[in-house]
């Protein structure tokens, strides 16, 4: 039976009437580099802070490290290394107050680690925290929450706000980690290419649903992108299971469609297109085709009888 | 948990040293401005401006402190941040806690000694220290301590700051001034720990979830359930009284007996301020009153008297009070002359140099440079807040001279007797020849003593001093005729009191009885029953009632045996209303109980609690009157509905089954675009 350190049953979150979060199931395997992808509202800060027991489910429940999320104690927190965005310290702090300041809660703090990140983000030890850019707090914190070693690094959109450098460094420290044995990643994250760069598997939600969790290369090959040429114009389309995006112009209809099979290509050949050319998706344009706006817009300039 | 504390301290640091110094400036403020209407002695801790900066200070550094140190940290990462560590909620709390109140102490503590050694350095009060005067504003300090739990409450709280956010504060409101009431120190520490474990469990739990209700431990709901109700019943209290103080007339219909110049026992009566009648006791207009300017004209004809007998347990005794341990005799003129009771001598204090000149003993004054040895022995038995210079001790009074610095024993009580009170008869009518005599109370009679220590007559008490303890002495301005008049003990239950006449004996010049009159007791006038008052009883609860007919059962059980009062009795004085108001009273009480208690069984239903739980709240509700139902409303989660595809009935959304049908939730609807590995059970069991 494969070793999950994050499931989640059912997972619920209302606030007030509004549904955050609707019955999400997930399961992160030990070891992996998880993705955890929506839009703005989606739910996936929500989720991470159920499960790291900030905020109270609704119903259903999640296990962390084989614990109740709701009643971790102190030993499976100190396991646990938390991330949150907008990279909070407590601005007063000197970087090296704040790496002593955590060590304390730590009994396996690896000094040497902070100090190594800290060097790597170019932090100068007597700066307050308050004084520090943007990428430079991320360093910091990212220094925080890798020196205790966890085995389980959650970070809630870590590269949020950071110039390329700062997320290339933060990227970098990541897969320091990740070469660590049996250390797992559960991230989510608005730049695609990140993810495509770190994570073996993703999760994706919408308006609080689970709609993808699977590994990279499973979403990469249940996603198509077929251009179908015509000699006229395009017919109207009939009802294509999958279907996530349709873009009709003058001679061609290009379309997105989730778990291509061979009804689907049945469809397609019944559209009567002389071609039907299929294009690369990167994960980037799949998630965007993904996430965004279904169903069909048009480039179709109108006729002089429709302009009237 | 160090690690906390030490975080806490470097953050409120710079607040706890603000707080500090704007104390320490406004202690200094209360006990050095000086007012020469006060005395001296009033200036000191227990001076009623320096407790009043004590009480505000204490009670808004405890709320503000609590509030700064976690207002700021709520923002969801900063929380995130704070409590995503390897340590309890517990042990955060506690660090936060600790450091908070180590803070909030250093900034109150350390005012407060520095007035106490202040107060205490000879030099700059006229008047004696004792150290037990810094008990007052101890217990204001410690009142704060539940005020900042209070604040760490408010502030974790996730409610609207206008809804039920700052009952918190509210409900430590009580606590500051029961702790004011209460006669003695150790009172105002039990107080202290009660209200102080309450908040401070409620503010511990709220801690532990974020302010969220569902998962808190039982004893901290509990807390906070008391919490909420007391601060709804404070500002409901605070509310009533404010209409109360707008709506209702004190300038209300009154009546009360005088005696005037000539010797004549009358009856006034007066409405909205202005006399309206003056009778004789047999309820006969007053001839020379029937003119309303004449009418005027009765305050200046009153005779005035002396108390000679009076219970004052509980008058300027409490803790606060700085009559409990120095008193006052005379206004002061250069010098204020105070009776201390440990040092068992009358202390006088240069008021231009602030510092003790000397005393005086039974043998004499003493300077402050020379050793005393004798001392005035007995308990102190004289009237607070009286100008007298008299010492009344069980064994001898003594009038103390302040010019002359000499005290004469004007009265020594016979063997087996002993001295209960002592009086000088208004000065007003004494002149240089014929200064005014001094009444002195003994176990069985009075006496009338002459300055010279001559005793002018002695007569013994004509009524029970068990319930006619309040005794006062009148005298003619010629001389010719004495008065002493009985009231009803105040030791006695208000009922009591309000039964029982008054009376007045008359005495000639040389103590023999001339007349008896007794003053029949004035009925006590109601307020306006009307509309308002009716309206109270929708907000009255019925435990309440419960509570005050039982007491009123047993206070009159109690007095049957002697015969006092009755049940009927004891409810007429209690509630002084006509059958109709009562009626309707109880009706809508009732009333308003029983829909509390319905509202309260549909919001039961509505967030589907327990059976038990709907019947335990519907019964406490109907018992606490809409306190309760209030503190029901802000207390619990209101969970979102929906509709129950199963059964098409409004379910909560916290519960895994329909509380209806007991169907599950419907799966996420699927679109055909979701995409899951094929492999990963994610809906197997762990």
């Amino acid at each position: 039976m494969a070793d999950y350190v994050i499931r989640t049953t059912n997972l619920t979150r209302y606030f007030g009437r509004k549904r955050a979060v609707y019955s999400l199931d997930i399961a992160v395997p030990r070891g992996c580099v998880f993705g955890f992808l929506g839009r703005n509202g989606s739910g996936k800060t929500t989720t991470i802070r159920m499960l790291l027991g900030l905020l109270e489910p609704t119903r259903g429940s999640a296990r962390v490290l084989g614990h109740d999320s709701a009643t971790l104690s102190p030993d499976v927190r100190a396991r646990i290394g938390y991330l949150a965005e907008g990279h909070h310290v407590y601005g007063w702090m000197r970087v090296e107050e704040c790496g002593k300041f955590q060590s304390r809660f730590f009994s396996n703090w690896n000094d040497d680690l902070f100090h190594a990140i800290c060097e790597y983000f170019c932090l100068d030890p007597k700066a307050r925290a308050k004084n520090l850019s943007r990428g430079e707090r991320a360093g910091l914190c990212l220094a925080l929450t890798l020196a205790p070693e966890p085995e389980l690094l959650v970070l809630d959109d870590p590269a949020l706000g950071l110039d390329p450098v700062a997320r290339r460094a933060l990227l970098e420290s990541m897969i320091y980690v990740t070469r660590q044995k049996d250390r797992t990643i559960f991230f989510s994250s608005h730049l695609l290419s990140d993810v495509e760069r770190v994570a073996d598997r993703i999760a994706i939600l919408d308006r609080g649903q689970l709609r993808a969790c699977c590994s990279l290369e499973t979403f990469r090959s249940r996603l198509r992108h077929v251009v179908l040429r015509f000699a006229g114009r395009p017919p109207e389309l009939p009802e294509i299971p999958g279907l996530l995006h349709a873009v009709r112009a003058e001679g061609e209809m290009a379309l997105t469609i989730v778990n291509y099979d061979g009804q689907t290509e049945e469809i397609l050949a019944r559209l009567g297109a002389e071609r039907i050319e299929p294009v690369e998706i990167s994960l980037e344009d799949g998630v965007i085709s993904y996430l965004g706006e279904r169903g069909e817009r048009s480039f179709v300039l109108h006729g002089p009888e429709d302009a009237s | 948990m160090t690690a906390v504390m030490w975080k806490e301290f470097r953050e409120n640091l710079k607040w706890a040293v603000l707080w500090l110094l704007g104390l320490a400036g406004a202690m200094a403020c209360a006990l050095l401005v000086h007012d020469p209407n006060y005395w001296q002695g009033n200036q000191s801790l227990c001076g009623s401006g320096f407790l009043l900066v004590t009480t505000i200070g204490a009670a808004l550094g405890g709320a503000l402190l609590g509030l700064l140190q976690v207002v700021p940290e709520l923002r969801r990462e900063q929380w995130a941040f704070l409590v995503h560590r390897p340590a309890t909620r517990t042990a955060l709390f506690m660090g936060k806690a600790l450091a908070g109140l180590s803070l909030y102490l250093v900034a109150t503590g350390i005012p407060l000694l520095g007035a106490a050694v202040w107060a205490a350095t000879p030099g700059n009060i006229a008047a004696p220290f004792d150290w037990r005067m810094a008990l007052p504003g101890v217990a204001d300090i410690l009142t704060g301590i539940v005020f900042y739990f209070a604040g760490i409450l408010t502030g974790v709280r996730p409610a609207r700051w206008y809804g039920s956010r700052a009952l918190g504060i509210f409900a430590a409101i009580p606590c500051a001034l029961i702790v004011h009431g209460v006669p003695e120190f150790w009172h105002a520490l039990l107080v202290f720990a009660a209200f102080g474990t309450v908040l401070a469990v409620a503010a511990w739990g709220a801690f532990l979830t974020a302010g969220e209700y569902r998962p808190q431990p039982r004893s901290a709901k509990l807390t906070l359930g008391l919490t909420l109700f007391v601060g709804i019943a404070t500002v409901g209290s605070i509310a009533a009284g404010f209409i109360a103080m707008i709506s209702i007339d004190p300038m209300r219909s009154s009546s009360y007996y005088i005696i005037d110049k000539e010797g004549m026992i009358l009856l006034v009566t007066q409405d909205y301020g202005a006399i309206t009648s003056v009778t004789d006791l047999d309820g006969n207009p007053v001839e020379k009153y029937r003119d309303i300017k004449a009418r005027n004209q009765v305050y200046p004809d009153t005779l005035s008297s002396t108390y000679v007998l009076r219970d004052w347990t509980g008058y300027g005794t409490g803790y606060r009070d700085g009559e409990r341990f120095f008193l006052r005799f005379g206004q002061p003129s250069d010098v204020a002359w105070y009776y201390y009771s440990p040092a068992g001598r009358i202390q006088g204090y240069s008021l231009k140099a602030r510092r003790l000149i000397g005393s005086i003993g039974p043998q004499g004054f003493t300077s402050v440079d020379r050793a005393t040895t004798d001392r005035f022995e007995g308990e102190l038995r004289n009237f607070p807040f009286s100008l007298d210079t008299l010492l009344v001790l069980p064994d001898a009074v003594y009038q103390l001279d302040r010019a002359g610095r000499t005290v004469s024993k004007i009265y020594t009580a016979a063997a087996e007797d002993e001295v209960r009170g002592a009086g000088q008869l208004w000065h007003g009518y004494a002149t240089p020849s014929t200064p005014a005599p001094i009444a002195v109370a003994t176990t069985s009679r009075i006496h009338l003593i002459h300055e010279n220590a001559a005793e002018l007559f002695s007569a013994p008490f004509h009524y029970d001093l068990q319930r006619y303890s309040s005794v006062n002495l009148a005298m003619l301005p010629d001389g010719a005729k004495f008065f002493v008049w009985y009231a009803p003990s105040p030791r006695l239950p208000v009922i009591e009191q309000r039964k029982l006449p008054s009376f007045v004996v008359e005495l000639s010049a040389d103590g023999v009885e001339l007349a008896r009159h007794e003053l029949p007791p004035i009925a006590v006038p109601g307020g306006q029953l009307g509309g308002l008052s009716l309206a109270w009883a929708a907000l009255f609860p019925c435990l309440l009632a419960v509570v005050l007919c039982a007491y009123g059962l047993w206070a009159s059980w109690v007095s049957d045996a002697n015969g006092a009062f009755s049940f009927a009795d004891w409810f007429q004085a209690t509630f002084p209303a006509p059958v109709w108001f009562l009626v309707t009273f109880a009706l809508i009480l009732v009333a308003s109980a029983s829909v509390c208690a319905l509202i309260s069984l549909a919001i039961a239903r509505r967030c589907a609690f327990k059976k038990t739980n709907r019947r335990v709240w519907a019964i406490l509700i109907f018992l606490i009157g809409p306190a309760g139902l209030l503190t029901l409303i802000a207390l619990r989660d209101w969970p979102a509905r929906e509709v129950c595809p199963a059964c098409g009935a409004r379910r909560v959304v916290d519960r895994d089954r329909c509380e209806h049908c007991a169907a599950e939730f419907a799966p996420p609807q699927q679109d055909g675009t979701e995409v899951f590995d094929d492999g990963v059970p994610v809906d197997a069991p762990p």
